[in-house]
């Protein structure tokens, strides 16, 4: 076989697995509004993986937690803002956040995404739904409090302890590659 | 001293995070305040039943110190929901959680009508009147401001409406 079939091969079955973990977590926190391991793991994904992967793991993710969500499918006009919210973490760690690797650097870029991932649904809520600017935005404030709190939280404690093991078992692998294709 | 600056790495970490969490504590605290009355008066209320008519449409007393719920309770006899959602003439459950607090009223009943919703097919909405419109309100019944003068509707609507 091709190294790049088996490359790909790789990817796709890396791609699934991670987008799957991201999906569980999320649906297991689901009963607590906006708490979530879902920021720390795309963080973790895009400095790991790359942006090419992280696209696409976010991809399959804002997909199927739509199908599979056990709250029901958010409304279609939701879909962008959603794929948006959770692509502007590798966008941002691929362009002005590319030096960043301090756990409290990317904590603070947590914190502050959790409002900039709120923001991102007023253009739909407000357009689309009918909602009131105002009011809307002061009322989605505590749930952004929230999320900015466990993305600093979850990212500042656990960011370095999971980046190295999820790197170990992504250099076994590559490494068990290398002694099988001799 | 290493022992040391590894005991204080933790430390530091510790209180920056209980620095976070309490500031926003602070921030959800400050930002839902509970509106209550600072003097008597009377608001306007405006009821419309399911057909779009209107069942009432006067003017209510009010009381210093009472929430928008208060001055309902008093003047109405109210169904809430329990913490299920089930119908409950008591009103006694209150909801407390971070982002969702107070009474959630599913009916009304006045002298000469009554409004009962089911939650999932039908619900009572609450408009406050802005000066040009009615606007639907941001603020569950517990929680809605007023003051002398205002005017109030709620509406028996469908969803999907």
């Amino acid at each position: 076989m091709a190294i790049n079939q088996k490359q790909l091969i790789k990817d796709t079955a890396l791609i699934a697995i991670c987008a799957a973990v991201l999906l569980v977590q999320q649906m297991a926190f689901s009963f607590l509004p906006n708490v979530q391991l879902t920021t720390l793991l795309v963080v973790i994904y895009a400095k790991v993986l790359g942006f090419k992967r992280t696209s696409l793991i976010v991809i399959i993710h804002v997909l199927a937690y739509n199908i599979l969500s056990p709250f029901g499918a958010v409304t279609p006009i939701h879909l962008p803002s959603m794929f948006i919210g959770w692509m502007l973490i590798p966008i941002s760690l691929r362009t002005f956040l590319k030096k960043v690797e301090s756990p409290m650097g990317l904590a603070t870029f947590g914190l502050i995404f959790g409002f900039v991932y709120g923001w991102v649904y007023i253009p739909a809520q407000v357009f689309f739904i009918g909602s009131p600017l105002i009011p809307y935005l002061m009322m989605d404030i505590p749930f952004e409090i929230v999320m900015g709190i466990t993305n600093f939280l979850t990212i500042y404690w656990l960011y370095l302890p999971l980046k190295k093991a999820f790197a170990e078992q992504l250099d076994k692998f590559e490494q068990k590659e290398k002694i099988d294709g001799r | 001293m290493q022992n040391v600056l590894w005991l204080k790495k933790p430390i530091m970490k510790f209180i920056i995070s209980l620095g976070v969490v309490l500031l926003g504590i602070v921030v959800i605290r400050l930002i839902s305040e509970n509106h209550r009355a600072e003097a008597d008066g009377t608001i306007h209320l405006t009821i419309i039943d399911i057909e779009g008519q209107t069942v009432f449409d006067e003017d209510i007393p009010f009381y210093q110190g009472d929430s928008f719920y208060d001055v309902l309770d008093r003047t109405f006899d109210l169904t809430c929901a329990t913490a299920t959602y089930q119908q409950d003439d008591t009103c006694a459950y209150t909801f407390n959680s971070f982002a969702y607090q107070g009474k959630v009223i599913l009916g009304i009943k006045g002298n000469d009508f009554e409004l009962l919703s089911d939650w999932s097919t039908t619900f009572l909405s609450f408009y406050i009147y802005d000066g040009s419109d009615y606007r639907l309100s941001t603020f569950g019944p517990s929680n809605i401001p007023f003051q002398q003068g205002d005017q109030f509707m709620i509406r028996h609507d469908e969803v999907g409406e």
